[in-house]
């Protein structure tokens, strides 16, 4: 996958691009996880808009950055994620851990 | 009572546990698919379900080791698609722990959900597993095609 990232106004929008599973998952995570320690954002927003597809190996990536960037103290939401991706966070109830958001522009 | 299937077409391949064939598995059976006009979700339930199966296999089947994966994709009358996806590796201990969700031996990287999205996303999940000799799984998913809808 490819991690597209802007920091701005103390947001921190990490967009990731493709399909994520789990040949990449633990690189990906790892170089999200290395953007949110460089720059320290009080917030962090994963935008998956680009992300069309997940197996269960997003739900590790998931909860590995929310714990890294909560760890930081800083705030972590998940924005425009797609159905596929949503049905695999939810038979998981990473809905009920994690902020979805419905639809951010940005 | 019980529906009786009759096989319209198949396919199979064999690629060794690399996880860059984690998405070519996933792309094959979703383009042989297309032959029964899946919707986008239950095309997305399918691939996530292929998924599911050849991680395990790549993960847990032939741990430190690569092997040969083998995935049979079938189209049944009526319209539903059978794939069964094999491996030669360790087999499963004891599957009905296997299957219970959060369970894994795979660490923080995996998230122990596997099964349970095979199941929840298809209509049927059979394992068959023998220490040693390795492990088959077998999902079936009814598609509601376009020619009845």
């Amino acid at each position: 996958m490819k991690i597209n990232y802007t920091l701005t106004g103390g947001i921190l929008i990490l967009k990731p691009e493709g399909e994520l599973d789990h040949h990449c998952a633990m690189e990906d995570l790892g170089r999200m996880k290395e953007l949110v320690d460089v720059m320290l954002p009080p917030n962090v927003l994963l935008d998956l808009r680009d992300m069309p597809f997940t197996d269960s190996s997003g739900i590790a990536v998931l909860m590995g950055l929310y714990r890294t960037v909560t760890g930081f103290g800083s705030r972590f939401a998940v924005a425009n994620t797609r159905p596929q991706p949503m049905k695999v966070f939810k038979a998981a109830g990473l809905d009920r851990i994690l902020s979805f958001k419905e639809e951010v522009h940005i | 009572m019980a529906v009786k299937y009759t096989e319209v077409n198949r396919f199979t391949v064999k690629f060794p546990s690399k996880s860059a064939n984690e998405g070519f598995a996933r792309a094959a059976v979703a383009a042989f698919i297309a032959q029964l006009d899946p919707t986008l979700d239950e095309l997305g339930d399918v691939r996530t379900a292929v998924s599911e199966a050849v991680t395990n296999a790549i993960v847990h089947g032939y741990k430190d080791a690569i092997g040969d994966i083998t995935m049979t994709v079938k189209l049944l009358e009526p319209d539903t698609v059978e794939i069964v996806v094999a491996d030669r590796g360790c087999g499963i201990p004891d599957i009905s722990r296997a299957r219970e969700p959060l369970f894994t031996t795979g660490g923080a990287e995996r998230s122990g959900m596997g099964f349970t999205i095979m199941e929840s996303f298809m209509d049927s999940l059979r394992i068959r597993s023998a220490p040693g000799k390795g492990t088959s799984v077998t999902m079936r998913k009814r598609l509601n095609t376009r020619r009845y809808r």
